[in-house]
């Protein structure tokens, strides 16, 4: 019961990811045929049908890949280095008690 | 199994040349903007090119762009790695003349040639064209100062 409904919600959001890069690559097309709505309407109904009909990972890997590249969240990368250490800080071995002081 | 493969490729390869037309599209319509007919003339060009040259077109770009990026590393490995080894300077000067620029060189090489002859052994063409050279300068360079100290002797008396 509970992974049908696991599975109801996947299908869902599938969809919903689906019309979303569907519409990405619409907006794509009418912006850049924006002087001819004709022209739009058949390359983005191309577009659209090999993009996301036929070939759904591809097109939204392009839609997706695209907005990780554009969005600078990759600037974030080096903050999970900063986690790592602070939840896992280095064991720094204690040194030895001589009593000599370095020279200083 | 691998008839699914090439067809997907064919698919992916026809929509790609489709956004690359489009985007040029854009660009040519920014372009001429003011002049439909030159629009229409490059789009049937660009089109023509991706949609029946689409592999010599990218081996084009993929070439320029290797060009645009690593243009300063082919220099450096051309200037300071292949022509040293062929025996070129970075003006296209050969090598073996530098040592023109240097007096200490030139000193030693003259040295190192005067003992090649004294022990007998024979100059190749450029050592001989050189030495006559330095040979022909020297005289002259002697001539001069024997002019020079007759025009001192010829002031002082």
């Amino acid at each position: 019961m509970v992974f049908e409904d696991i599975a109801f919600w996947m299908d869902i959001a599938k969809w919903i990811i689906l019309f979303f890069v569907g519409w990405w690559w619409y907006n794509w097309v009418r912006e850049k045929l924006a002087f001819s709505p004709l022209l739009t309407l058949v390359v983005s109904a191309l577009v659209v049908y090999y993009l996301v009909i036929e070939h759904p990972i591809i097109g939204s890997m392009g839609v997706f890949g695209w907005i990780l590249l554009t969005s600078g969240i990759l600037f974030m990368l080096p903050s999970f280095s900063l986690v790592f250490n602070t939840l896992f800080p280095r064991q720094v071995p204690k040194e030895p008690q001589t009593g000599y002081s370095g020279g200083y | 199994m691998a008839l699914e493969i090439f067809e997907t490729l064919n698919e992916l390869g026809f929509v790609i040349q489709l956004l690359v037309f489009t985007y040029s599209l854009f660009w040519m319509y920014m372009t001429f903007r003011d002049m439909p007919l030159l629009f229409g003339t490059a789009s049937v060009a660009v089109g023509f090119l991706i949609f029946t040259h689409a592999v010599s077109v990218t081996f084009l770009v993929a070439g320029f762009v290797f060009l645009v990026l690593f243009g300063m590393q082919i220099q450096q490995v051309l200037w300071f790695g292949l022509f040293p080894l062929l025996g070129f300077h970075v003006m296209g000067d050969r090598l073996g003349r530098s040592y023109e620029s240097d007096p200490h060189a030139m000193e030693v090489r003259r040295y190192e040639l005067g003992q090649k002859l004294e022990q007998g052994i024979e100059l190749s063409q450029e050592e001989a064209d050189w030495m006559h050279k330095q040979q022909a300068q020297s005289q002259m360079s002697g001539a001069q100062m024997q002019q020079q100290m007759m025009q001192r002797n010829l002031n002082m008396g």
